[in-house]
């Protein structure tokens, strides 16, 4: 009787050792996930090069030109989709000027169709 | 890229010439370059060189925008072609004149409005908004 009480005790001791030895497994599993769960949130905040190319709205650039343009009264200006067409009249020493205000409003584009006078 | 090896000359000289905030870029066939400088012979320059590669500006492949404006609570100079230039109640060319400064004459910049004007004062008193196209670091 005595016997079998030890034998009872003891497999009881085991079975107490097997279960607090799985649940240390658990905890130590889920250390393991939380910190591979944090890893690739860190690399999302890899910075991304400025490549963007900022283009004025059709809005923006039509209220923008008459300014530009004012002081060259040969030139007609148009809009279309970012895209500015130059016609008309200038002359050649006053084109730069002409260019570096229309290339400062940020158009997609400009297309040079004027007549160039020496 | 081909347009980059088109423009090498101007983007090496921007590049050597310490233009801030430099930034080439291209899409969908047109190399943007922008970037400022405090000063306009660099932006001058860097024209010079866009109109011997692309003679008159017809190829319609480069938008070069170099900010060479002076920056506020300095002094700019006038560089309008030859004329005065008209100083105004607001920044747009609707509002009312108000005064002229003189081609190369020197102002301060006392605020920008936006993009495109910018409120200035004269050595006389004058207050008033410019085109800030035509002021150039002095």
């Amino acid at each position: 009787m005595k016997k079998n009480f030890f034998a009872g005790y003891f497999l009881a001791l085991g079975m107490l050792a097997l279960i607090i030895g799985s649940c240390k497994g658990k905890s130590s599993q889920t250390t393991t996930t939380d910190t591979a769960t944090v890893a690739p949130a860190d690399n999302t905040t890899t910075k991304i090069p400025d490549t963007t190319v900022v283009i004025s709205a059709d809005d923006s650039l039509k209220r923008m030109i008459p300014d530009a343009t004012k002081d060259f009264p040969g030139v007609t200006a148009s809009v279309d989709q970012g895209v500015i067409t130059l016609t008309g009249n200038i002359s050649r020493d006053r084109l730069p000027k002409l260019m570096m205000a229309l290339n400062a409003l940020h158009p997609k584009k400009i297309n040079n169709n004027l007549t160039i006078n020496k | 890229m081909a347009l980059r090896d088109k423009y090498k000359e101007l983007i090496d000289a921007a590049t050597s010439a310490g233009i801030s905030d430099l930034k080439v870029r291209e899409q969908d066939n047109v190399l943007y370059v922008d970037g400022s400088t405090s000063d306009g012979k660099v932006k001058d320059n860097l024209w010079n060189i866009y109109n011997q590669i692309d003679p008159d500006f017809r190829a319609g492949d480069l938008i070069l925008n170099i900010d060479a404006s002076a920056a506020v609570g300095t002094k700019a100079k006038v560089t309008t072609q030859s004329s005065n230039l008209n100083i105004r109640k607001g920044p747009g060319t609707d509002q009312q004149i108000v005064g002229k400064a003189a081609h190369n004459e020197i102002v301060t910049v006392v605020s920008k409005a936006n993009e495109q004007w910018s409120l200035i004062r004269t050595d006389d008193g004058k207050e008033g908004y410019v085109y800030t196209q035509y002021l150039t670091q002095a």
